[in-house]
């Protein structure tokens, strides 16, 4: 049976490894039949800002960048739904124009609707 | 039996917090009710069944772990799937111990589909 499942962001993009695995995790709810959103909240917001640089310098020291949390999310755009909490992102100083086109602001309150409407809530 | 179905995503690796602990006891309290039980290990959750494992002063979340997927075989069932991309990336995929099998985050869509409830305990 489909399901409505919610996955909820707490954690910024790059101290660890949630914000960037739970994207693929949402894409392949999709996949499997089930319609699935992401949602960014406190830290979390961090993820959806435009322009994500990553890498610790030298390749031949590093061998390969640390994957973009930006270019996971855009990659997916059209297979999961994104929205981050309005009031998150204006505490952090985060504009409109930083936002990775796509994503949708919500409020707090229709953040409680939806996962009072989803069958399933998976809290990262 | 109930023919209930409860999906346990776990993300933490073992010992460095109480989190696994807690979901293996939910685990063997659901079980208990007769409710079968997929757990899916992501990030360092896979670590959770990697062979071997001796801690000095913990119990061994292994042996635990592998415990209730070896009784698993029976009703109420419990199966465990190590995400794969997550096993190669820590160089455990080999190392799992008996009963866990090697899958995708695929599996944990078709489980969630397919589970009464499906939980993340991080």
């Amino acid at each position: 049976m489909s399901k409505k499942v919610n996955i909820i962001i707490t954690q910024p993009p790059y101290g660890k490894e949630d914000a960037f695995s739970a994207v693929p995790m949402a894409a392949s709810q999709v996949a499997a039949g089930n319609e699935a959103s992401m949602i960014f909240v406190s830290g979390g917001v961090h993820s959806i800002v435009k322009g994500q640089k990553t890498g610790y310098g030298d390749i031949a020291v590093w061998f390969k960048d640390v994957p973009s949390v930006e270019a996971e999310i855009t990659k997916n755009l059209e297979l999961v739904s994104f929205f981050a909490l309005d009031k998150d992102i204006s505490k952090r100083g985060i504009s409109d124009s930083e936002i990775i086109n796509g994503i949708k602001k919500i409020s707090l309150s229709e953040l409680t609707d939806r996962i009072l409407e989803a069958d399933v809530n998976l809290v990262f | 039996m109930t023919g209930k179905q409860l999906t346990i995503v776990s993300i933490n690796g073992p010992y460095r917090d109480e989190g696994v602990f807690t979901m293996i006891r939910l685990a063997h309290a659901a079980k208990e009710k007769g409710i079968d039980v997929n757990f899916f290990n992501y990030l360092d959750a896979t670590l959770i069944a990697h062979k071997e494992q001796a801690p000095k002063e913990f119990p061994p979340i292994e042996t635990i772990f592998g415990t209730i997927v070896k009784k698993g075989i029976k009703k109420p069932k419990a199966d465990a799937i190590a995400c794969i991309k997550c096993t190669d990336a820590r160089g455990v995929t080999k190392q799992q111990t008996e009963g866990v099998i090697i899958g995708g985050l695929y599996d944990l869509g078709e489980w969630t589909g397919e589970s009464d409830k499906t939980i993340l305990i991080g």
